[in-house]
């Protein structure tokens, strides 16, 4: 395992942000690099409004795949605004509330 | 068959209207004729008009509009519905109206999801609301579009418009599909679990809470309606949804409930709000990264 850093463009990976296929296409790019090992700087220049489709598809099967804990601490953001980190950090709230329980 | 719609119905009215002339209920006709004699039309009787034209015309019955000069008629000519049922025209494509205030009626097509709701925000921003962030408007019209094709089954898509009223300051989008509607599919799962029938209004109103999912596909986890939900409610909007028999308001903090005298097979949904509501566009930081 290595612990290399690598920057992903959240909008070179998929087209939008309001549908399951999107996210599943973010999804498969996420998980290749954590299977990796790697630490994810991804970068929300220019990305839409991410609706829950979306974020079901991508971070939420990330999550049922390598756990909350793992997820958290190997993405960050760049290139974001407050409201999108405010939605993902929701995001994950709400998984770690309703959904693992 | 002749459809004259002249009259100012009331919205459970004008639903019960719709339902009662669909294919399922009056047989498949000669010929669909409508006369549009109203002063005034709201985005969401032209968007369940639409769907009932589109149920007829999947039958190939003949569209034919009696035309006049009442302010409806003219206001339709001008978003070019008279337009959508002629041979070659493309009702997925997005036609600009033109007029500033009013974003294309659209037929709704699941790949082209994320294109309209990012067209639909950058047109707002640019030429309407600038300096304003739309974001919650496109979060709503993805969480709605994708209730559609996730759940509902319509067997005509659905269609959406938007208006603004600056005079009222209000921006009014409504979507209706034909599909099998809301506290139907709630129904089924909860079928399962509960021995006593559960009512159209308290599904309807359940579909609305957090981690309520028909689990129609692996990737439901229950957010998208209270998602719809929290962004109307975010910028002080008002959220209106018929479906089947029910029909139920949120507005401010209240809940209301209607009740359809005719089961409405589909939905309609409606939300409104003021875009002074509105957060202001944000600036990216791109000087800091965040962790979780």
């Amino acid at each position: 395992m290595n612990s290399t850093t690598i920057d992903i463009d959240m909008m070179d990976v998929t087209r939008g942000t309001s549908t399951n296929p999107q996210g599943a296409a973010l999804f498969i790019v996420l998980k290749k690099h954590l299977l990796d090992g790697s630490r994810i700087r991804l970068s929300l220049k220019d990305a839409s409004p991410m609706c829950s489709s979306f974020l079901n598809s991508s971070f939420g099967e990330l999550i049922d795949e390598f756990g909350l804990v793992k997820v958290r601490s190997s993405i960050s953001l760049v290139h974001y605004t407050a409201s999108q980190a405010s939605t993902l950090k929701a995001y994950f709230d709400a998984y770690e509330r309703y959904v693992k329980k | 068959m002749h459809l004259l719609l002249d009259s100012t119905l009331s919205e459970v009215e004008w639903i019960d209207f719709i339902e009662r002339n669909r294919v399922k209920n009056v047989g498949v006709p000669d010929e669909l004729q409508i006369e549009i004699r109203q002063s005034f039309i709201e985005p969401y009787q032209i968007v369940s008009l639409a769907c009932l034209i589109e149920e007829f015309d999947q039958v190939d019955v003949p569209i034919v509009f009696s035309r006049n000069h009442c302010s409806a008629d003219m206001y339709l000519n001008h978003v070019r519905f008279f337009e959508y049922w002629t041979q070659g025209f493309d009702r997925h494509a997005f036609i600009t109206p033109g007029k500033r205030t009013t974003f294309a009626l659209w037929k709704i097509s699941q790949s082209r999801i994320s294109i309209y709701a990012d067209e639909s925000k950058k047109y707002f921003e640019n030429l309407v609301f600038t300096g304003k962030d739309l974001s919650p408007l496109h979060i709503a019209l993805s969480e709605t579009f994708n209730n559609i094709f996730d759940h509902a089954e319509s067997g005509v898509d659905g269609f959406v418009l938007y208006q603004y009223y600056p005079r009222v300051h209000r921006l009014n989008t409504a979507i209706c599909d034909f599909g099998v509607g809301i506290p139907s599919k709630i129904k089924t799962i909860w079928s399962d679990r509960l021995r006593t029938p559960v009512n159209d209004q308290d599904a309807l109103r359940a579909a609305f809470i957090n981690r309520m999912s028909t689990k129609t596909t692996p990737q439901n986890r229950g957010f998208g309606l209270s998602n719809l939900l929290g962004n109307i409610r975010n910028i002080k909007g008002e959220l209106i949804v018929y479906s089947n028999a029910a029909g139920i308001r949120f507005v401010e903090n209240n809940v209301y409930y209607r009740s359809l005298p005719a089961a409405l097979g589909g939905t309609l949904v409606k939300f409104s709000f003021d875009p002074s509501n509105l957060p202001k566009k944000e600036e990216e930081i791109d000087n800091e990264e965040y962790f979780f």
